[in-house]
């Protein structure tokens, strides 16, 4: 049996191929305007990862923001029980679940089974998202995947009094413009990140073991500041952007198997 | 089977009288003659009423007042406020001062319902009638307030009889279509509406109930106000059936009749301090239980609840009710919108991750 799993976030498309309960091949690729064509974007390169044609997936679920436009799925399933599925699937031990990706944000919180009990997100705001972090990378002209790295050189915080992502890029322009090294500004940056996640997750309730995933996972200054506030080690995949479309191949697994 | 809205329009014949809160004693206003009508916001972006009224102030009541401004309200001669909030009595200040009206009156609603509140209410609706009669040359007697009970309690009974058929397990009665219903009872003339009602009931209890296609978690949807059935919309395209609904456009200003014995004044005052409460009245216990009754009344599986942007009351009620529902194991969403459908969209995942959690 190979199942398909396509996670149409605002910033990136993701497809995970399964066959039974391995995971076959998986991609990313950057949104377009167009879900659909997204969709079948990351779909067709997971495909070619795994040497396989689309004739050979018998179940397909769409997950994310885009999902109710994937054209070829035969179910969605939201996000947040997708990635406490994956999550589930990945570290069997975890309870809560913290989803940082383009758009939004999720504090969830799952039962052993992987099934979700509680859950909160952000309201209309790009704090503590991907977004957030790449208008900020922008910013400081530094590329996106070295700001987690950049921040760590940092001494002390430069104060983010904002975490409204308009706010804090003026404020990290007025920051720049007075000679602040670029590595304080950032670890300023991820603090009021992780501030903010911090306060979500607490809505929720915080038990272990605790996983991040998302694209955001991948940022080390970040993963940083939110471990400290939490006091948990967070647990991290190897490729945290893939925990959604992951979650929906193995709910298409359940799903085809039930008929 | 489809409830027709056609021709429930007031008559010309009648006055209107607008009223804003569903603390209004309208038997009082259908005892003078007049025509209440409950105003609802246009579920628009508010243009000009911003500049009276501080954007942090209710949506709502931001947005009557916007219709007002802009002319939509002008057949409004008469209207009813009532201090149901601070932005409610706010709404009146600004009202007063740039709306022309030939009667206008707020009526000042206590908070609880003890024996002093009582005569300082029954007080309140004596004043509020005798402004009424001398300011409209109107007779308000005994008989016609006792007529008006009537025909009020009517339109409760009625809407009594429909509960009742949406609490049974097999209720194929969607919220999405009752909604709208319950919306138009509160703005038509209820010699007509009742009339309607009665016969709708008749047609949908005729037919045989269907087993719907797959089971569907029953939802309790619970808040202030809410204008727009397209939210009940939502929440069934995503997989719900809402049987229920704790808002003042909703099962708890409907329930509760006036006695029809005795002073009919006494008997208004009493009903209307005594119903199922909203946010605004003291004691979070008494909405609690009454919020718990419907749960177990309507068999419902989560409960969703809305809160409107700046609400206070509502605000502040909410974590107490929910720490009352996790103690009871009750699944709840809090959702915040803004009486516009801007939010849908994000309600959408949140809704549906909420219906996928649910155990039915």
């Amino acid at each position: 049996m190979i199942v398909a799993g396509v996670d149409i976030g605002s910033l990136s498309g993701e497809t995970v191929i399964l066959s039974d309960d391995k995971i076959l091949s998986y991609s990313i690729v950057r949104t377009g305007a167009d879900s659909a064509l997204t969709a079948k974007k990351a779909t067709d390169e997971a495909l070619k990862n795994a040497d396989i044609s689309f004739e050979d997936i018998d179940y397909t679920i769409a997950t994310g923001y885009g999902r109710v436009i994937v054209p070829f799925a035969n179910e969605n399933i939201t996000e947040i029980s997708c990635h406490a599925k994956g999550a589930n699937y990945l570290f069997p031990t975890v309870r809560t679940i913290l989803d940082m990706g383009g758009q939004d944000c999720k504090a969830i919180r799952c039962n052993e089974k992987g099934k979700v009990t509680n859950f909160a997100m952000n309201d209309k705001c790009a704090a503590g998202t991907g977004r957030f972090c790449e208008v900020m990378a922008d910013v400081l002209g530094i590329a996106l995947e070295d700001i987690g790295k950049t921040s760590l050189e940092a001494k002390k915080d430069a104060m983010i009094s904002s975490a409204c992502a308009v706010f804090a890029k003026s404020e990290a322009v007025s920051l720049l413009r007075s000679g602040v090294p670029k590595s304080e500004i950032l670890s300023g940056v991820h603090e009021a990140i992780a501030s903010r996640v911090f306060a979500l997750l607490q809505r929720v309730g915080i038990e272990g073991d605790f996983v991040i995933s998302g694209g955001i996972a991948k940022n080390i200054g970040v993963i940083k500041k939110v471990a400290e506030k939490v006091g948990l080690k967070p647990l991290i995949s190897e490729e945290p952007q893939i925990v959604g479309a992951l979650g929906a191949a193995l709910f298409a697994k359940e799903r085809y198997k039930k008929g | 089977m489809e409830f027709s809205f056609e021709g429930l329009k007031p008559p010309s014949s009648k006055p209107l009288i607008g009223m804003l809160c569903s603390y209004t004693p309208e038997e009082i206003l259908y005892a003078a003659g007049l025509q209440p009508v409950r105003i609802y916001g246009s579920g628009k972006v508010i243009k000009r009423g911003d500049a009276y009224l501080y954007s942090t102030l209710c949506p709502y009541v931001r947005s009557i007042f916007d219709l007002a401004f802009e002319g939509h309200l002008d057949d409004f001669k008469n209207m009813v406020f009532v201090n149901s909030c601070d932005a409610m009595r706010r709404l009146y200040d600004v009202w007063r001062h740039y709306i022309k009206n030939d009667f206008i009156h707020i009526l000042d609603v206590p908070r609880t319902a003890s024996e002093d509140k009582l005569n300082y209410y029954v007080q309140q609706l004596r004043d509020l009638i005798r402004r009424l009669e001398e300011e409209l040359r109107v007779d308000i007697t005994a008989d016609s307030l006792r007529e008006a009970i009537r025909l009020v309690n009517h339109t409760r009974q009625l809407f009594q009889e429909l509960f009742e058929l949406r609490k049974k397990d097999d209720s194929n009665l969607w919220g999405s279509q009752i909604f709208p219903i319950m919306l138009a009872s509160m703005s038509s003339p209820k010699e007509s509406f009742n009339q309607r009602l009665e016969q709708y009931i008749k047609e949908i209890s005729r037919t045989e109930p269907q087993p719907s296609e797959t089971p569907r978690p029953r939802l309790l949807v619970s808040g202030s106000i809410i204008e727009q059935a397209e939210f009940i919309k939502l929440l069934e395209d995503s997989g719900a059936r809402v049987v229920a609904e704790d808002l003042c456009t909703g099962i708890r200003s409907l329930e509760g009749m006036v006695s029809e014995e005795g002073d009919p004044i006494e008997a208004i005052a009493l009903r209307y301090l005594n119903r199922p409460p909203c946010s605004r009245m003291k004691g979070v216990e008494r909405r609690y239980q009454s919020i718990k009754h419907i749960i177990e009344e309507y068999g419902i599986h989560g409960v969703v609840y809305h809160t409107i942007k700046f609400c206070d009351p509502e605000l502040m009620t909410y974590p107490l009710i929910r720490k009352e529902l996790e103690r009871e194991n009750i699944p709840v969403l809090h959702l915040e919108g803004d009486c516009t459908m801007g939010s849908h969209g994000q309600f959408k995942t949140r809704v549906g991750a909420f219906l996928e959690m649910l155990e039915y």
